[in-house]
């Protein structure tokens, strides 16, 4: 029972990390990044590249990494986001998708569709340790718990208190009203996406040490999604229960039912969440209803 | 056309889709090159030609309700699907004749639009485009389902239909059967898209609130542009299914959706034109890629990441397209015609009407 | 025209300005002033007159509207403001505080105040202290979601955050708009402590024109996207078209609006 409880929680961890760069640019840009599974697949495999390079010694080369999606996310916003700013919501979500689709190519392309095994190249092994009599945890699901913590608890910290943090939810909530106040509007935001790319990058080089990284890998993006509408679209602290709740619907009917039934349980809350509660856990009614 | 002299005189003349002897003298030509190509070209060309055919079918039905209506759906491979597994169920299991299961296939494909179309009733566009995400995964999912249950673990194989004495065996065979039924879902789309119905999807697509203000009862519309969209990529579905003689739930993948839209985009939406044009560029690119791979020398390594490659190019129109020309390739060819309908003059307003 | 003393400085020039809506509608021309430092300087008319058009204009934020700067100049310090990104413009010392949407609802009243605070050379806590006394609301509530506020703690809460903005120039837009008269007065004494105390330079923009005038130090009236007429409070309380048009002080002896003379009112400013 423990041990199930234990894997839910590592599953819920995983799509915590793997929403939280989803949501943090929907708040600040309300744009729908159909891409963010791709970014995900493109941080592992920027784990896989770059972390070797450094010899396999982890810290230094999973920095690194992060570096390389810094840049990516401030391209990514040059390039593709800003153009599309006047334009109405339809076509930066186009784009998102077209990105993704090309991102996926490019993925195949220079790497080839075999699924890669993160732990290869990360020189430290998937071993189980034994935590209680009857609880198992591998080295990746500790590294999942913790990443979730730091980054998610690092990301609502910097937000609520640092004045930096002030300034990008100023920005999320008005972009007029932050740049009459002196706020660089375009920095915030390219910052925002910058560190969106990284938390998805963390999430890709988890899960592909615990799983593996192929470019089918951006599917996961799609269960990241469930767990952003079931918080609350614009809500940070709404994917801490929301993933909760996800992972452990998913992870009980893989379980109790059958693996296959699983793979649908996050679209279908998601869909009953739709239905039933647009806003989701802790978002707002006005962002969410037509009229 | 605007400045041309041409002036309708009459409601007959207004209501004609064909309006001016220089445009029915070039329908005429189009008829004809339609009913001589498959004599001249080998059965490989005609096969390619086929799929365009049902690609098309899909994209008239998407772009009612992407193009006109504004409302983003990923989830139309779903609705596939569902035309598909309509044809394996009936089709195959039940030994329905195919005039009667292409109509069925309308009927499911409307009867699930109308369930997809239901959260748009409340929500905002973002959120829809959600909605249809989990409606294709959970579509795709009970067609797995059946299959397994049913025992077809590799996929259903569909014979070759017959209508009456004539049985579809051969592309050539399948060509005719497929324009008459493009032909006639396309004057269906066209009258649809001029009538009150396709006016106030038009009005929606472009802003709904104001549509809303004009008394056109957004909800409602909203959801019969999922019903008839729905129905049409349906029946594209249950063609395919006939015309590759196979349905499994493989192939019924949210990039099959994200395929259907970049059909749409790229070639220009809310256009029939543009639905074609769209479709023979989704369909006839990864064939010329594989021709240019066979004529050009180019490293193995290219031949083998093909499908990637294929993608790259894919994404990469789309979004040239959103960024540059966002009517698409029936953008790029009314500027084209503009040019030399209008020469020496240089501009009229562009719009698309068509 | 103009009966500027020769000997103050000019803190923001505005030369012959025309802004053009979605490139088809002209929504102000010609449109020129001086603001001199430490001076409170009122815009007034009517709606659409166009006024709030020049703020945004002055602030840089047209494009969100469709609009655009087709022609004249803006000079702040004698250096050209026109062009320049609006978080620039705000840098520079030209802080907006918009009529409507002027505070960040989600935020706290202190997370509002300090949002902003980027370009403070000076202390923090010192300015904060300072928009504490004149706002002491501000203080205790401090910890409170903006959302929650009432109208005049708002409109307080707006100017308080353009103070930590460190302002050369404050542009309050229809600041009494939807105010308790009270709370508009005191507000309005506020702007006065401030250009004596702190000697800021205050652009304002006002329908109401007497509560404008009371604190005025000149006045420019606009109609129409143009500058119809303008002059020190005294001058333009004794004009007859203005008293009636925008003092409500009618000719003596008029009983109804049927006597109100009917004339074009342009060929009257020129008169």
């Amino acid at each position: 029972m423990i041990q199930f409880i234990a894997d839910s929680l590592v599953l819920a961890c995983l799509y915590a990390l793997a929403s939280m760069g989803f949501v943090i640019i929907y708040r600040s840009s309300r744009i729908l990044n159909l891409a963010h599974g791709e970014l995900i697949m493109l941080g592992g495999y920027f784990g896989f590249v770059i972390i070797p390079l450094l010899g396999g010694i982890t810290w230094a080369g999973v920095i690194l990494a992060f570096l390389c999606s810094f840049v990516l996310g401030l391209l990514l916003y040059f390039l593709f986001i800003r153009p599309l700013m006047g334009e109405p919501l339809f076509a930066p979500i186009m784009l998102t998708i077209g990105l993704s689709i090309m991102l996926k190519g490019i993925a195949g392309f220079i790497w080839g569709a075999d699924p890669r095994m993160l732990t290869l190249s990360l020189k430290i092994p998937d071993a189980p340790h034994q935590i209680f009599t009857d609880l198992i945890l591998s080295t990746y699901d500790i590294a999942i718990i913790f990443a979730a913590i730091f980054f998610l608890g690092g990301i609502l910290l910097f937000l609520k208190y640092s004045r930096l943090g002030i300034q990008m939810r100023a920005a999320a909530e008005s972009h007029l009203l932050a740049s009459q106040r002196g706020i660089n509007i375009l920095a915030i935001l390219a910052l925002t996406w910058s560190i969106a790319v990284i938390t998805a990058t963390a999430a890709g080089i988890l899960y592909g040490a615990s799983v593996n990284i192929s470019p089918e890998t951006g599917l996961v993006g799609i269960k990241a999604l469930s767990v952003a509408i079931v918080g609350g679209m614009g809500s940070i602290v709404g994917i801490i229960p929301a993933a909760l709740i996800v992972a452990f619907a998913e992870y009980g009917v893989s379980r109790y039912i059958g693996p296959e039934l699983s793979e649908i349980i996050p679209m279908a809350i998601m869909l009953l969440v739709l239905l039933i509660r647009p806003w989701g856990l802790l978002g707002t009614k006005e962002e969410v209803e037509r009229l | 056309m605007p400045g041309s002299g041409y002036f309708k005189t009459s409601y007959f003349d207004d209501m004609r889709l064909v309006n001016t002897r220089f445009r029915l003298f070039w329908v005429m030509v189009l008829y004809l090159g339609l009913v001589l190509f498959p004599f001249f070209s080998s059965s490989y060309y005609i096969h390619l030609i086929n799929l365009v055919l049902i690609n098309a079918i899909v994209a008239l039905g998407l772009n009612i309700l992407t193009g006109r209506a504004g409302v983003i759906s990923l989830g139309h491979a779903g609705i596939f699907a569902a035309g598909s597994y309509a044809v394996a169920i009936l089709g195959m299991q039940q030994n329905v004749p195919f005039l009667l299961v292409l109509p069925a296939t309308l009927v499911v494909g409307a009867v699930f639009g109308l369930v997809m179309g239901l959260p748009s009733l409340r929500l905002r566009a973002l959120y829809i485009v959600l909605g249809t995400m989990a409606m294709h995964f959970i579509l795709v999912y009970i067609g797995k389902k059946y299959q397994s249950l049913a025992g077809y673990h590799w996929g259903i194989s569909i014979p070759d239909p017959s209508i009456g004495p004539f049985v579809l065996n051969s592309t050539i065979k399948w060509y005719p059967v497929l324009i008459i039924i493009l032909w006639l879902v396309t004057i269906f789309c066209i009258n649809l898209l001029r009538s009150r119905v396709g006016r106030a999807w038009t009005a929606i697509g472009e802003r709904d609130f104001v549509a809303l203000a004009l008394g056109i009862h957004v909800g409602y519309y909203k959801i019969l542009a999922f019903v008839f969209s729905s129905a049409l990529v349906a029946l594209g579905g249950g063609l395919s299914a006939y015309y590759t003689h196979f349905v499994t739930a493989e192939t019924y993948t949210i990039s099959l959706g994200v395929t259907f839209v970049a059909m749409i985009l790229i070639g220009g939406l809310g256009s029939i034109t543009g639905s074609f044009l769209g479709a023979l560029f989704v369909t006839i690119l990864p064939y010329a890629l594989s021709g240019i791979f066979g004529i050009l020398p180019l490293p193995l390594i290219f031949e083998a990441r093909r499908a990637s490659i294929e993608l790259i190019l894919f994404g990469f129109f789309i979004i040239l397209f959103l960024i540059v020309e966002p009517k698409g390739l029936a953008g790029i060819w009314k500027m084209i015609h503009d040019y030399f309908a209008l020469w020496p003059f240089r501009y009229r307003r562009s719009v698309i009407t068509r | 025209m103009g009966n500027l003393v020769a000997s103050e400085k000019i803190l923001l020039e505005v030369r012959k300005l025309e802004v053009v809506y979605h490139k088809a509608s002209m929504a102000i021309q010609g449109v020129s002033l001086k603001v001199p430092e430490k001076s409170i300087v009122a815009i007034l008319g009517v709606n659409g007159a166009g006024k709030t058009t020049t703020l945004r204009a002055i602030s840089g934020f047209l494009g969100s509207d469709n609009a655009d700067i087709k022609d004249g100049l803006i000079l702040f310090e004698g250096r050209k403001l026109n062009g320049k990104l609006p978080h620039e413009i705000a840098r520079e010392g030209v802080i907006l505080v918009p009529e409507r949407q002027k505070i960040f609802e989600t935020l706290t009243v202190k997370e509002n105040l300090l949002a902003g605070a980027g370009r403070i050379k000076g202390n923090i806590k010192e300015t904060l202290d300072k928009v504490y006394f004149y706002f002491p609301v501000l203080q205790k509530k401090s910890n409170e979601v903006a959302g929650y506020l009432s109208g005049g703690e708002r409109q307080m809460l707006a100017i308080g955050s353009a103070l930590l903005c460190t302002p050369r120039l404050l542009m309050p837009d229809e600041f009494s708009l939807g105010l308790a008269p009270l709370i508009a007065d005191s507000l309005s004494a506020v702007l006065q402590s401030l250009r004596d105390d702190l000697g800021l330079t205050i652009l304002l923009v006002e329908q109401n024109a007497m509560a404008a005038l009371k604190i005025a130090d000149y006045g420019y009236i606009m109609e129409n996207g143009r500058v119809v007429f303008e002059g020190t409070p005294q001058k333009l309380m004794s004009h007859e078209d203005v008293q009636e048009f925008y003092l409500g002080i009618g000719e003596a002896g008029s009983k109804s609006y049927r006597d109100v003379k009917q004339y074009s009112r342009t060929r009257r400013w020129w008169g």
